[in-house]
């Protein structure tokens, strides 16, 4: 594939009902199908793959596979399932890491295929792995349900938080202090909300469980992007006519930095962080949509940290309007929905991060949680 | 090595692709493999609107729910045509009179319009995914007299500049026009209105207590033209008179029953200071929290 091929397209994003918000990622014509898969047996040999799809053929619901992708660049593998609405088309059932083998159930029949996610530097060149599958007899055990705790910081609106640095006057910050606690207790209510209808259960810090549980802190810091965090270059800069407004900050992140997203929700006591301070307007030039009500601070934090959470479990960034967006200012507008997207991989090219859609990589969050959380 | 790390990152104030002149334009009929949505939005002050629409080439149309003012439909091409983004599309556009029209929406009973269009447009051959391909492509019935049809599609994308460049919409807003009724859409009947969904919300003080009989009221979001700077024809869009009026009760919690869409929400008291007073909002909406303190 050459690299002309890798800009052909251009995609766009837009919503809201008035002034349209968008962003330009490449798609990568060249992978807009499964048929280009190669085939692997599952007798446990190794196949190399040149790319980045394997195809595992029909299998049925309740096997149990174990699937070892290997490569210096290799860092996620997924499992997709051929798609019921579109031919071609695969979605994500299952992951993990790459370079260790892992266990997984086929949860409903049909054409199954290994998708290798590579390191986001990797040329096109160097997207090579040794992929092997094999049925096995002892199923692996997968939870019920994930646990998430919600913690909030102190001072998590006001240290910086969302109070503005420029123009904010002692009333602003007792303001945003009185507020502390009903935006604590909307937050976690939203989570409930959003995710209700999921195995993701959402506790707030006086709850206890058994089980293990991850953790979405809201902490109250302000963080600056350094040159190297994941950023759409195709995006323009924000506003030439305001350059003291074109600060890069980080809203949110799986912990440890760099983590990004754990595949399969191999991890059930991960982390992650929003930062609040990150959304704080600055002065009467650099306004945030974020904080000009309750209701939007509670929306922005709300969806954010849902967000966040969908990358604990495994969820990539889709390039549709959706919960896992990765545009954030999608998340001041309306009540987003974890919903079916074609899944978006940022890649080094040239030493500029660009982020690529896979159109034949559907990610569609019911079909994931069914596949990856036990029923009972 | 660089270290790549997934982190929301701030894109403050995005600007729009055609700004930056970032987008290949490609003029083509082709579908494409991205999976997108249309929105249609009625931005109407007082007639009802619904889509019809279908993939160049196919036969038959899809038709949206009647939308009341204010509303919106938001659905997948997938859903819809059975496509994932269409190359070309086909539009059918009518609108609907009230037949209550002295009543505000919000309190009329059943919402009766008129068993015929005051207006309907056809427009055959649109450009969509087949030259930009544009995640929801948005198309918004305008306010416009009776009897007349206005319609803006794609704003704020690379597909608005596209469009521009056709003869139909070679006109100051770059919006479609129709007047009276095309024959096309002659035995066209009113759709059932769109489902309710709801707007929920609570009026608080700081530390949770809910305030009752604070008066709540509704309006919808409307659009003329583009913005166009000149005060003598204002307002180019607001928001439009009260079409409901409810009061919060012993806990502070009101709702109002409308299709989703785009509204303003008000509260007053004489004795209430409220921070915001006036919110705009893309229903539907789960809760929606205003704080209140007495007024000093
Ligand atoms: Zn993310």
């Amino acid at each position: 594939m050459t690299k002309n091929k890798l800009h052909a397209l251009i995609w766009c994003v837009v919503t809201g009902l008035a002034a349209s918000v968008q962003s330009c990622v490449p798609v990568n014509p060249e992978r807009d199908t499964l048929t280009a898969a190669v085939a692997i047996s599952l007798d446990g040999s190794e196949r190399t793959l040149a790319g980045n799809l394997a195809s595992l053929g029909m299998l049925e619901a309740g096997q149990g596979l174990r699937i070892d992708a290997r490569g210096d660049n290799a860092r996620r593998v997924l499992l997709l399932r051929e798609d019921d609405e579109r031919e071609g088309v695969g979605i994500m059932v299952d992951g993990a890491l790459a370079n260790q083998p892992f266990d997984t159930v086929i949860g409903s029949a049909g054409r199954h295929f290994v998708f290798v996610d590579y390191d986001g530097n990797t040329g096109l060149f160097a997207q090579t792995a040794t992929v092997s599958a094999s049925l096995v007899d002892e199923l692996p055990s997968r939870s019920v349900e994930q646990v998430v705790r919600v913690v909030f910081e102190n001072n998590f609106l006001t240290d910086p938080g969302l109070f503005d640095p420029v123009d904010g006057v002692d009333a602003d910050r007792a303001f945003l202090e009185s507020i502390e606690s009903v935006v604590r207790d909307e937050i976690v209510s939203s989570l409930r909300t959003i995710f209700a209808d999921t195995p993701i259960r959402i506790i707030s810090e006086n709850e206890g469980t058994d089980e293990p549980l991850s953790i979405l802190t809201y902490s109250p810091q302000r963080v600056i992007a350094d040159q190297n965090d994941v950023n759409d270059a195709a995006l323009p800069p924000a506003d030439p006519s305001r350059p003291e407004c074109q600060v890069r900050v980080i809203f949110g992140e799986v912990l440890p930095t760099g983590t990004e997203i754990d595949p399969g929700n191999r991890i059930p006591d991960d982390q992650a962080v929003v930062y609040v301070g990150s959304f704080q307007g600055r002065g009467a030039s650099c306004l945030s949509s974020a904080v000009t009500s309750v209701r939007s601070i509670v929306l922005t934090l709300s969806q954010t940290g849902a967000h966040e959470i969908g990358h604990l479990v495994g969820l990539y960034h889709v390039e549709q309007i959706d919960l896992m967006n990765r545009s954030a200012t999608l998340a001041f507008q309306r009540e987003l929905d974890f919903a079916r997207g074609q899944i978006q991989i940022d890649r080094l090219e040239n030493g500029e991060i660009r982020s690529e859609i896979f159109p034949a990589i559907v990610q569609d969050p019911a079909v994931y949680f069914e596949s990856i959380f036990s029923a009972e | 090595m660089t270290t790549r790390r997934c982190r929301l990152i701030c894109l403050l104030c995005l600007l729009a692709c055609v700004a930056s002149g970032c987008v290949e334009i490609v003029p083509g009929v082709g579908d494409s493999a991205i999976e997108t949505s249309f929105a249609f939005t009625n931005f109407s002050m007082a007639q009802y609107a619904q889509l019809s629409i279908r993939r160049t080439g196919d036969d038959a149309f899809v038709t949206t729910p009647l939308l009341p003012p204010g509303a919106t439909h938001r659905e997948r091409f997938l859903d819809a045509l059975g496509v994932g983004c269409p190359g070309q599309i086909d539009l059918r556009v009518a609108l609907f009179e009230r037949i209550n029209d002295e009543v505000p929406i919000g309190l009329d009973d059943g919402e009766a319009v008129g068993e015929v269009p005051s207006a309907g447009g056809e427009f055959l051959n649109l450009p969509a995914c087949g030259s930009v391909v544009v995640e929801t492509l948005t198309i918004v019935n305008w306010d416009a007299p009776v009897g007349e049809g206005v319609v803006k599609i794609g704003q704020g994308t690379p597909l608005e500049r596209v469009l521009r460049q056709l003869p139909d919409f070679d006109n100051r807003d770059g919006v479609w026009t129709f007047e009276g009724v095309d024959d096309a859409l002659g035995d066209v009947m009113p759709e059932p209105r769109a489902s309710a969904a709801q707007i929920n919300g609570r009026v608080i003080t700081a530390d949770g207590t809910g305030l009752s009989d604070v008066g709540v009221l509704l309006r919808t979001r409307f659009r003329v033209r583009l913005n166009d700077e000149d005060p003598s024809n204002d307002p180019d869009a607001g928001f439009s008179a009260p079409i409901a009026l409810t009061a919060t009760d012993a806990n502070g919690a009101f709702s109002f029953d409308r299709p989703a869409g785009g509204y303003r929400v008000e509260v007053f008291s004489d004795a209430l200071l409220f921070r915001p007073a006036i919110i705009d909002v893309e229903s539907p909406i789960d809760e929606l929290v205003i704080i209140a303190e007495p007024l000093p």
